[in-house]
């Protein structure tokens, strides 16, 4: 988005006649190429790890479609120690239970097809990641015309770079908020329908996911001082209680910040005059049997330090946009919390009732 | 070994003025005199004047004096300047002869809108192919973007020449990259020819008088580039009395004044100025707009263009030329994504500051002689305000070059031209500083670069009799690549990466870290079929030392110059063109089909991904290659008559080839691929119809292929977001380009003789308001991407409607 607003700037009056349309160069996907995702870090496991496939670049063909079935996927670390990953189907992978990267040591993924491919990452070395300094926020009204919210708050953090040359670092952070309750229990055989909300029958909290936020920095610049006010998201304003969030911070390699930060910039795209040219989003795991034949993704291996923090949302004088939400009257009866990406039972991080 | 290299050439040349300037030489007298306008006496540059009965010619120099050998008898002579009444004298020579000769000036340009500086019979007779000459009092004519008059856009209509899109800066001119064009206005030269980050173009069209634009036969005196020579002409500082004009636009206004300082006895100057400035006001104009965002964008521009000429003697002139152009330019949002910084907004201000010191001085009628000495600096910042990352990013590259050119003119045969030159090189690529002390930002200064780049030339025109004439010329140039500085070592057999980084070799101030030269033979004929009819050849060989470091669609201001060194080599364009040339219907129709075949060698281009801003490795990001371009082009022009104009077409091709035993220094896949600016197809229609004496029409219609583009092989999905994949590089094209302009003009009445005289022009800027894709981009819904399998894809079209304009020039 900030990129159209260059783009807008940068054409100064002709933002008046500048536009942007809707056009169908109708392309087609060729053969499918197999799609890794997935971190390995120092945290608690077990990790996943997803293969699925490329899909033509058209509304038509979906990159959910298929996943990679029977493969075997294992990881070996510098010192030549194998384990094994679980295939969950799906083209979902995990690491057995106790399994976790060690800051020091560095990592490959080994996957072999069912065909008989079998592809290798570059070793990955886990690099420290230095603590959080500080948390804030800064408020910005909306101006669009007929907002969904009457601002946000930038989320910004400052983190202490150390000595070394070549520090890169990712961030991505989920918010916990109780859940009111677990389930919408609608009774049998009723036109029109009668519905109940379900209290959850133990504490309950639904997680939002920063999904498709790519934050990412490199020292670069600053090394040895303090990465200062990198922006890691928005969160919206739209209630006055206190906001909680999980921040993660991801140390990354030199590759895995390029990856990251090519990920970005091809999603940004806006076609502007000063965007560089698409490149290939080069990966780190190679095809042993048949170099032509790629893997994409990467084969992150990062060290993790979070910070749990309650965004205050009642220090302004605006109060926010009210939201109308529907509403069912409680059943007696109680739902069990069921884990999944969206719900946890788990008490995250430092959370206070 | 490059001692006896240079001292060989240099006997050459000596060997080859002296030899074919005493061959032919005979009895004939010297027709000699001044050329004025009626009007003001001023003398007039550059006019031709014809002996009809001989067929042989010349051009008035810089003070308006003109010679000619002819034999003895009586002959008609015709003497053509563009805008001015075409004279026709008759003159019997006995002896040598002085004659003055008075143009009356045209008020307006009744029967020529666009004509060359020649004459049109210039077409097929003279030598050189693939060569442009235009005048700017013609250029008014045309139909204009917001009312500014852009020489760089005239030159779009012309064969061989293509942009990546609107409001791209700079130009491609058969098949090189922008940085291989030479603009040099009064021999400076202009590194970012661009207002408002392409807009528009840095030349006031108030100080400038013409411009020469060389594409294929390209003579001895130019080098350094491998594309073209755009060289701007500005007017002469002669004015007689005090006068001036200019002009209100849409976006910026213009001023120019002229006036006399000394004067001699006989009340002729001996001494003018004139001082041309343009200012813009698109800051006020957004001011004015509603949205908030744009409120804030800071646009502004101006120019000052002068000089003054002194000429203290009949036989000797010295100018002085200044030029400044001054930029700034506010963005919201991180624009400098690349520069690893996310800023709330960034400021670019980009400058450039010439000076051109010239004295002319003619040793008899034969030989002339220029020692120029040029200042040339380019200027560009990125200032960002936020305070704990407040930085201000400065880079700069100063040019100073000293030159000898000389002209000289045995026989009415033969024009030999040769020269030194050396030119000093001081480039700052990027130098980081933190604004504030609050601001986390490591200073970062890069290595200074320092370089020497040196030439001798010489050019030979001869005309063996009427039909055949050759024009033999060679330039011999030299470069170095001097300390202080460090040459880092790479390991061996690994691509050169920070990684393979062994060690770097440190070489003291002054001393050779590299050097390269070339000899760059430059070689032209012509034979005439008939009197309208000739076919022209031309082979050339171009070598580039400097080169700009980008790997955006479209360079930025702040893009970097870059020195050739011990890894990043010279670039070298050798281009072979052969072309037919005839006129029709009694010289009212020129027409011209010409070939090119261009071989390209160390061609740049840039690894996946690389970040070139404050890079203190870039040889580890530039890669080089091969490229070829070919193409034909074809021209139609019509000169005389109410309806007046050309039409061009150009087919062409360019492609590059950059392979490597290494695959991350190999791009796609080691075939042959077309850069960004390859438009195989480009037609061109430039018209003009004189309604009325006081009202004229004209159009201009273009059409071109879309540009080549990367177009995603597959998507896929990673970090919540599902990613375009591209694998070959520009295997498609944006969609044609169509655009057609109109405009009106309303001139002074050509029959008063009131001295202030104003003039509109009315525009209409893509009349059928297409909407021409500049690009075409891919967008992906971040939210529920796991949900869904829409993509969406968009064009884009910069100057998508219609823009009409208007504007108010004036003449006092």
């Amino acid at each position: 988005m900030k990129k159209v607003s260059l783009l807008l700037a940068s054409t100064f009056l002709f933002i008046l006649i500048a536009c942007v349309d809707e056009f169908d160069p109708k392309l087609v996907g060729g053969t499918p190429s197999i799609v890794f995702e997935g971190t390995l870090t120092d945290q608690a496991g077990p990790h996943y790890f997803v293969l699925s496939f490329t899909a033509g670049y058209n509304s038509k063909e979906s990159v959910f479609d298929k996943y990679v079935n029977a493969a075997k996927v294992w990881i070996t670390d510098a010192k030549g120690v194998r384990t094994d990953l679980a295939d969950l189907n799906r083209g979902l992978f995990s690491t057995p239970d106790g399994f976790r990267g060690q800051v020091g040591n560095a990592y490959t993924l080994h996957v072999r097809t069912s065909d008989g491919s079998e592809f290798a990452s570059n070793a990955e070395p886990m690099r420290a990641s230095p603590v959080i300094d500080k948390v804030y926020t800064e408020f910005k009204l909306t101006t669009t015309l007929r907002p969904q919210y009457r601002g946000m708050f930038n989320v910004f953090v400052d983190v202490k770079d150390p000595a070394t040359e070549g520090d890169y670092y990712r961030w991505t952070w989920k918010s916990y908020q109780k859940a009111g309750f677990c389930e919408i229990y609608t009774v049998p055989r009723t036109d029109p329908p009668v519905r109940f909300l379900r209290k959850c029958c133990e504490n309950c909290w639904n997680i939002t996911q920063c999904l498709g936020c790519v934050n990412v920095a490199s020292d670069k610049l600053v090394n040895g001082r303090t990465l200062a006010k990198q922006n890691i998201g928005q969160i919206p304003y739209d209630d006055t209680t206190p906001f909680y969030m999980l921040i993660e911070q991801m140390s990354l390699s030199k590759e895995a910040y390029l990856f990251w930060s090519n990920v970005k910039a091809q999603a940004n795209n806006s076609g502007g005059i000063f965007d560089t040219a698409p490149s290939m989003i080069k990966g780190n795991i190679k095809n042993l049997t048949d170099a032509t034949k790629l893997m994409l993704g990467y084969f992150q291996v990062s060290a993790i330090t979070q910070k749990a923090v309650f965004i205050q949302r009642n220090n302004l004088s605006l109060p926010p946009y009210s939201i109308g939400l529907i509403t069912y009257p409680f059943d007696t009866e109680c739902a069990v919390c069921k884990e999944s990406p969206y719900r946890t039972a788990k008490r995250p991080l430092n959370w206070q009732d | 070994m490059k001692k006896t290299i240079f001292g060989s050439i240099s006997f050459l040349l000596f060997f080859l003025i002296f030899s074919l300037s005493t061959a032919y030489a005979q009895r004939k007298f010297t027709l000699s005199g001044v050329i004025r306008q009626s009007s003001n006496e001023k003398p007039l540059p550059r006019a031709a004047i014809y002996v009809d009965e001989t067929g042989y010619g010349t051009l008035s120099d810089t003070l308006g004096r003109y010679q000619v050998l002819v034999p003895k008898g009586t002959f008609n002579i015709t003497v053509s300047y563009q805008g001015f009444f075409t004279k026709h004298q008759r003159i019997d020579i006995n002896n040598n002869f002085m004659v003055d000769i008075i143009m009356d000036e045209k008020a307006n340009d009744l029967d020529e809108v666009v004509v060359s500086a020649n004459s049109a019979s210039q077409n097929v007779k003279r030598l050189e192919t693939g060569v442009t000459n235009m005048s700017i009092r013609n250029m008014k004519k045309l139909p204009t973007l917001l009312g500014e008059l852009d020489i760089i856009k005239s030159l779009f209509s012309l064969p061989g020449v293509a942009s990546v899109g609107e409001g791209a800066s700079g130009f491609n001119v058969r098949g090189g990259n922008i940085d291989q064009n030479l603009i040099l206005m009064d021999n400076a030269p202009v590194f970012n020819a661009s207002h408002l980050m392409g807009f528009f173009s840095v030349f006031n069209p108030d100080a400038l008088r013409d411009i020469n634009f060389y594409r294929g036969g390209i003579p001895a005196q130019y080098g350094g580039r491998t594309a073209s020579v755009l060289n701007i002409n500005l007017r002469d500082a002669n004015a007689q009395k005090f006068s001036g004009q200019g002009g209100i636009g849409l976006v910026s206004s213009r001023l120019m004044l002229e006036a006399p300082i000394i004067k001699d006895k006989s009340g002729d100057s001996r001494a003018s100025f004139f001082v041309a400035s343009r200012f813009s006001y698109v800051g006020y104009l957004f001011k004015l707009l509603p949205q908030q965002n744009i409120k804030n964008t800071k646009a502004d521009f101006y120019d000052i263009t002068a000089k003054v000429e002194f000429r203290p003697t009949k036989k000797d002139k010295i100018a002085l030329t200044g030029f400044t152009g001054f930029d700034k330019f506010k963005v919201a949002g991180d624009s400098l994504a690349n520069l690893e910084v996310n800023a709330s907004s960034s400021l670019f201000n980009w400058r450039t500051t010439n000076g051109t010191l010239s004295w002319v001085h003619s040793f008899g009628t034969k030989l002339t002689s220029k020692i120029v000495g040029v200042y040339s600096r380019y200027d560009a910042n990125i200032i960002n305000p936020d305070s704990v990352l407040a930085f201000h990013l400065e880079s700069n590259i100063v040019y100073k070059n000293l030159k000898a050119d000389f002209n000289y003119l045995p026989s009415e045969k033969q024009k030999i031209d040769f020269g030194v030159s050396t030119i000093d090189y001081q480039i700052q690529p990027g130098k980081l500083s933190p604004d504030n002390a609050n601001s986390q930002i490591n200073p970062l200064t890069l290595r200074k670069e320092s370089a020497l780049e040196s030439a001798i030339y010489i050019n030979d025109e001869y005309d063996f009799n009427k039909k055949f004439s050759v024009l033999m010329g060679v330039r011999y140039s030299f470069f170095m690549n001097r300390g202080t500085g460090y040459t880092y070592n790479y390991r061996d057999g690994l691509p050169k990466s920070i990684e393979t980084l062994t060690d770097s070799t440190l070489y003291s101030k002054g001393s050779v870290m590299k050097n390269y030269g070339g000899i760059e033979p430059r070689f032209s004929a012509k034979y005439s079929l008939n009197d309208n009819a000739s076919i022209k050849f031309s082979l050339n060989r171009m070598i580039q030392y400097i080169q700009l470091i980008s790997n955006t669609t479209a360079a930025l201001p702040t893009a970097r110059w870059k020195s050739a060194d011990n890894y990043v080599k010279p670039q070298i364009a050798d281009q072979i063109s052969i072309g037919y040339f005839q006129n029709l219907n009694d010289n009212k129709i020129e027409a011209s089909i010409e070939f090119f075949y261009k071989k390209l060698i160390n061609v740049a281009d840039y690894k996946d991904g690389s970040n070139l801003l404050l890079d203190k490795f870039p040889e580890a990001s530039i890669l080089q290659g091969i490229g070829r371009a070919y193409g034909a082009e074809l021209y139609v022009k019509k000169n005389i008559g109410l309806l007046t104009g050309w039409m061009s077409y150009t087919y062409s091709q360019t492609q590059f080839l950059v392979k490597s035993k290494f695959e991350e220094e190999t791009i796609n896949n080691g075939e042959y691929f077309s850069p960004n600016y390859n438009k195989p197809h480009i037609f061109n229609l430039i018209a003009s119809y004189q309604a009325a004496k006081r009202i004229s029409f004209s159009t201009n219609f273009t059409f071109s292929t879309g540009r080549p583009i990367t177009y995603p092989a597959a998507k896929f999905y990673v970090g919540g977001l599902v990613v375009p994949y591209y694998a070959n590089r520009n295997q498609a094209n944006i969609p044609n380009y169509v655009r057609l302009d109109l405009a009106m003009n309303i001139d002074a009445d050509p029959y008063k003789t009131k001295k202030f005289k104003g003039s509109w022009n009315f525009s209409v800027y893509n009349a059928l308001n297409t909407r021409n894709a500049y690009s075409v981009f891919f967008r992906t819904v971040s939210r529920y991407a796991q949900y869904y399998n829409k993509v969406d894809i968009y064009k884009l079209s910069i100057l998508g409607s219609m823009i009409p304009s208007i504007s108010y020039n004036f003449k006092f």
